[in-house]
């Protein structure tokens, strides 16, 4: 482990900072942070899945979001500015991750395209999420409140109550948004599609 | 959309899913007042709202993870991978290199050494039949082991892990692939030929010692920094070739597995047979995508179907077209870019009219001729690939293009461009004419020298690998499908030399000798997977090879002894295997002519050798006459060979093969004698037998033929006492055959030899005892003889005289049950006799024993009582 150059947490938070302020160069460094913690999740996602039980999500990212920054030293007056930047940046983060994904399980031409690579068959899962993302961003251009619930719920991993301090709204208003936001979302995923009924 | 619209949309909503579910589409139509388009999008809101189970229900964290979960799954321990520091026999695994179809490469170091030194491992990951793969391993690694060549990587060692796993330790190379290597530092046409032809030698090194890559491809192809390319893995793919894959395989799937389709030959997607023309077809798509940038074919799809229709069938673009064309391709972050024909030629030093202009005319033809979907068109060799190509970089015709004249002349003005600009046309078209033909004979002069050269190797190492390696497995336990695919393999070899062999005789005679020797290994051994008399025909077919090659050198230097005596041995092979198999007529003209070649060479070169094969031919007639009936001549015969051989023992007393000679003569003899009813007389023989087979045997306890000899003439006396009516001495003969006949199954199970021989020592001492009127006795040995017979011809269908004994055990046992009031299991026997019979006559319809034997199986048949006659008939 001696090797690993894992910046400290001090240093996370301030790359996170600086990347809550615009600054895009944070990301390439928060990026392969995130992958390492992901990949854990991954891992033990695995080994959970095959004892028969799964983790709950908002648990899994709090992980993430604990074994990042030490909670303790952010010196942020604001929690909730904090997981907004949290939220964002997974958003960036997983939806990159999608993006490469579904390029790649599409296949090329060339030798790029082993046999292996060919056959697999895969759940489009990562394509969906790419879906997601796009409705999203046009959710943004009506009702940007709703966006950010979604994007601090479903990206962020936030709860109702951390969502409502995060916006300043209330629990109730916060379930209201999801509500209409998800069958909005999802009627705009399928219609969105060349290939929806 | 608007924000008042916007906003009424959200108030509806809510307010209708506070409704009961029953009231909303009634909710709906009173709030919307005749506003259809938002009632219908309210209504399809809540549609949506109840749907659950939909990507937005999960956490986005958790949906990345599990898409990650599943790549790890699919490359799993690929970065994190558990064999990291483990130990493979004595190397320890520091770092992964490669993942492939069959396994994963790593760099290893040795564990107990201070040295150091880097190997890269190959561990095979699973699904092979372990014990296959060892010793195909260990038939190969002699052959791999002695690779010495600048452009191989060498295989060090292998074996396989406590797990159960294959793996090879390899020459480390540190390098980049061929054509990463070659875009890398924008390599032109020249610098990628040069390349390519130091990998064709590589090849050409190991196919002539007959090991085929059979993955050929850029990535098994490493360029070092000193610009040294290496060629990985050769000799994996034939130890892990699909049948050593264990048998719950798919096969097809298997070997699909084992191979990059793209760089794939038509008879290699076809699953055929694989020979050096699929390494050289391989390597022409290496080539055309070096010099290209393309793959030869363009498939409607990525699928592995469409690839593999494209390669049988769709005949490739001209390279100097393919380059021209622009091509959607993956870069490795995954995103589509055009791979255009200005990017093409700047990785190789050029602009596109330039390097099209490269291509088009030789280098299309000679890449369209490496890759032919028949093997037989392509390159005859990666040599002669290379030297095409050598032939290109010289300016000199190629053989790819059809030697019309105008190609010459062309050839011809392009070398002596500057020359020929002053003169005058006359002048260049004779000239032309004259330099291309002398030119010609002199390249065809060189190319002979170096091809008789090539020829020469080719024509050692296939002897070597035929006579001594098959020679020294042929006596190790479970051998048989190696020696199969040496054999295999050394044949299509010996086509290829015969094809081009012309005159030359020191090559036609070990030509013939091969063909001979794989002629022999065919007729012994049985082979079931052939069916019916599959075995030997090809027996037959190889030794007629041998013969024509013989015949022909026999005649063209009558004077030559050996020759002579090269074609005697051929005969009397060839006369065996007829024999063998029952075409008596060939068999006896073969050993006749045999005679009279021998008797005409005796009046100019007698000889203690002639002698003794002039004894050989006359056992052989007498052996042929005896099959026909004609029981005279062939006691002549027989006596006539056993005077010549008694004198050539008494000359050469410790001749050990003299002593065998004399042998071989008592032992016909006495079989002519027993089969032609004279029992006393053929006792007698096989006593002089059994005198020198004791004595042999005593001499080399060891030699599992003197102790056949013991068998043979055990029994043979045996029979005879038996059906002279003297038994005093038959119960232990018969138990002496069958003590030796039973150690020798003990020691060697697979043996079908043994266990033939075995059933016919069971079969002796049931007839012994059914001639005492033992018949409950009987019976018990014929059983075991029958069952004994059945394995045997499961293992070996085609063996006519196996056929015969268990048709006599058969009708010993019928006889037997006969006796002892078993009529109904009398018939059965008796009936199953007769049909195996049969068939052996039709097969041989001369053959008196057989027609004799079936005569009795008749006779005994008609003597059963008809206790179950079928029908009564008043």
């Amino acid at each position: 482990m001696a090797f690993d150059p894992i910046p400290s947490s001090h240093n996370i938070t301030e790359l996170l900072r600086a990347w809550g302020q615009g600054d895009q160069s944070a990301l390439e460094h928060l990026t392969p942070l995130v992958y390492k913690e992901l990949h854990r999740l991954a891992r033990r996602q695995m080994s959970r899945e095959n004892e028969g039980h799964t983790l709950q999500a908002t648990a899994l990212i709090h992980e993430v979001y604990l074994r990042l920054v030490e909670f303790q030293s952010v010196s942020w007056q604001d929690r909730a500015h904090f997981f907004a930047v949290c939220a964002r940046l997974m958003r960036r983060i997983l939806i990159d991750f999608a993006r490469s994904h579904t390029s790649l399980k599409r296949g090329g031409s060339g030798r790029k395209l082993t046999l292996e690579e060919g056959l697999i068959v895969s759940s489009d899962v990562p394509a969906e999420l790419m879906d997601l993302e796009r409705a999203l961003t046009k959710l943004a251009q009506d009702d940007p409140r709703k966006s950010n619930v979604v994007e601090l719920r479903f990206f962020g991993g936030l709860t109702v109550k951390e969502t409502a301090e995060v916006l300043q709204i209330s629990a109730d208003t916060v379930m209201r948004d999801w509500s209409m936001a998800r069958a909005w979302l999802l009627r705009e995923m399928d219609e969105g599609r060349p290939h929806a009924t | 959309m608007q924000p008042e619209r916007w906003r009424r949309l959200e108030q509806l909503y809510h307010a209708a899913m506070e409704q009961p579910e029953d009231q909303r589409a009634a909710f709906l139509e009173s709030s919307c007042a005749g506003d259809l388009a938002l009632r219908n999008e309210v209504a399809s809101l809540i549609a949506y709202s109840q749907q659950d189970g939909r990507i937005i229900d999960k956490a986005a964290v958790e949906i990345v993870a599990a898409a990650m979960a599943e790549d790890l799954c699919a490359e799993d321990g690929f970065k994190t991978d558990k064999m990291i520091g483990a130990r493979v026999a004595q190397y320890r695994l520091i770092e992964k290199l490669g993942a492939g179809g069959m396994g994963d490469v790593y760099r290893a170091v040795r564990a107990d050494d201070q040295y150091e030194k880097q190997v890269a491992i190959k561990l095979v990951r699973q699904g092979l039949n372990i014990d296959f793969v060892y010793a195909r391993f260990r038939n190969e690694r002699q052959i791999l082991a002695g690779f010495e060549h600048e452009n191989i990587a060498r295989l060090l060692d292998g074996g396989t892990t406590d797990e159960g796993h294959p793996y090879f330790v390899m020459e480390l190379v540190e390098g980049k692939p061929l054509d990463e290597y070659c875009d890398e530092r924008r390599l032109g046409v020249t610098a990628r030929l040069e390349l390519f032809q130091s990998v064709c030698s590589a090849v050409q090194y190991a196919h002539q010692r007959l090991v085929v890559h059979r993955d050929i491809k850029p990535g098994n192809i490493l360029v070092t920094s000193d610009g040294v390319p290496k060629l990985l893995d050769f000799g994996i793919a034939t130890i892990l070739s699909p049948e050593t894959y264990s048998p719950e395989a798919d096969p097809t799937v298997t070997a699909l597995r084992m191979m990059t389709p793209q760089f794939a030959s038509p008879e290699q997607l076809r699953g055929e047979v694989i020979t050096t023309a699929s390494d050289v077809y391989s390597m022409g798509v290496v080539l055309y995508q070096l010099l290209t940038g393309h793959l030869p074919y363009r498939p409607d799809t990525n699928s592995t179907y469409d690839l593999a229709h494209a390669i049988c069938e769709v005949e490739p673009d001209k390279p100097s077209t393919a380059v021209g064309r622009p091509t959607p391709v993956m870069d490795p972050s995954g995103e589509y870019v055009q791979l255009t024909p200005e990017w093409i030629s700047t990785c190789r030093n050029a602009n596109p009219e330039k390097l099209r202009r490269t291509l088009s005319g030789d280098l299309d033809q000679i890449l369209l001729k490496a890759l032919r979907k028949e093997p037989q068109r392509r390159y005859a060799s990666a040599q002669d690939f290379a030297d095409d190509l050598q032939s290109y970089t010289l300016g000199l015709p190629v053989s790819a293009r059809r030697g019309t004249f105008s190609y010459r002349s062309g050839k011809f003005i392009q070398r002596n461009k500057l020359s020929l600009a002053a003169a005058a046309v006359f002048a260049l078209v004779v000239l032309a004419g004259v330099v291309a033909i002398v030119r010609e004979a002199r390249i065809a002069r060189m190319q002979q020298a170096r091809a008789e050269q090539r020829f020469e190797s080719l024509r050692k190492l296939t002897n070597s690998l035929l006579f001594e390696f098959h020679d020294s497995i042929e006596t190790l336990p479970g051998s048989t499908a190696t020696r199969e695919l040496v054999v295999r393999r050394a044949l299509e070899y010996l086509d290829q030399i015969a094809a081009e062999a012309h005159n030359d005789p020191a090559t036609l005679r070990d030509l013939a000798a091969a063909y001979e020797r794989i002629g022999r290994i065919r007729a012994e051994e049985g082979h079931p997977h052939l069916g019916g008399t599959g075995s030997f025909q090809q027996a037959n077919e190889l030794y007629d090879k041998a013969l024509v090659i013989r015949q022909k050198l026999a005649a063209v230097a009558p004077g030559d002894v050996s020759l002579q005596f090269d074609l005697l041995g051929t005969m009397l092979n060839l006369a065996r295997i007829y024999e063998q198999f029952g075409d008596l007529d060939r068999a006896l003209d073969l050993q006749q002519r045999r005679l009279q070649i021998e008797e005409r060479l005796q009046a100019s070169h007698d000889s203690r050798e002639l002698r003794y094969t002039i004894a050989a031919s006359l056992i052989g007639i007498g052996e042929v006459k005896l099959w026909l009936g004609d029981y005279d001549s062939a006691l002549d015969y027989e006596q006539r060979a056993l005077v010549m051989n008694q004198a050539l023992l008494d000359a050469n007393p410790t001749s050990l093969q003299m002593l065998r000679g004399v042998w071989r003569s008592h032992g016909w003899a006495a079989m002519v004698l027993r089969l032609s009813g004279r029992y006393a007389e053929g006792a007698a023989e096989s006593r002089k037998a059994l005198a020198i087979s004791e004595q042999l045997a005593a001499r080399d306890p060891n030699n599992s033929d003197f102790q056949r000899f013991l068998i043979a003439d055990n029994q043979s006396l045996c029979e005879c006492l038996a059906y002279d009516g003297s038994f005093s001495e038959v119960p232990s003969l018969c138990r002496k055959a069958l003590a030796i006949n039973e150690d020798m199954v003990r020691s060697d199970k697979n043996n079908v030899q043994a266990s033939a021989d075995f059933a016919n020592s069971n079969m002796t001492m049931g007839l012994a005892l059914y001639l005492m009127h033992l018949p409950r006795e009987a019976l018990a040995f014929e059983r075991r003889a029958d069952s004994i017979y059945q394995a045997v011809a499961v293992r070996d269908p085609d063996s006519l005289s196996n056929g015969v004994d268990h048709s006599v055990s058969l009708i010993y046992a019928g006889r037997s049950e006969a006796d002892l009031h078993q009529p109904e299991a009398a018939r059965r026997d008796l009936r199953q006799a007769q049909k195996i019979l049969e068939q052996l006559v039709t097969v041989s319809p001369k053959h008196r024993y057989f027609l004799n034997t079936l005569e009795e199986a008749r006779a005994a048949i008609k003597a059963l009582p008809y206790d179950t006659a079928p029908v009564a008939v008043h």
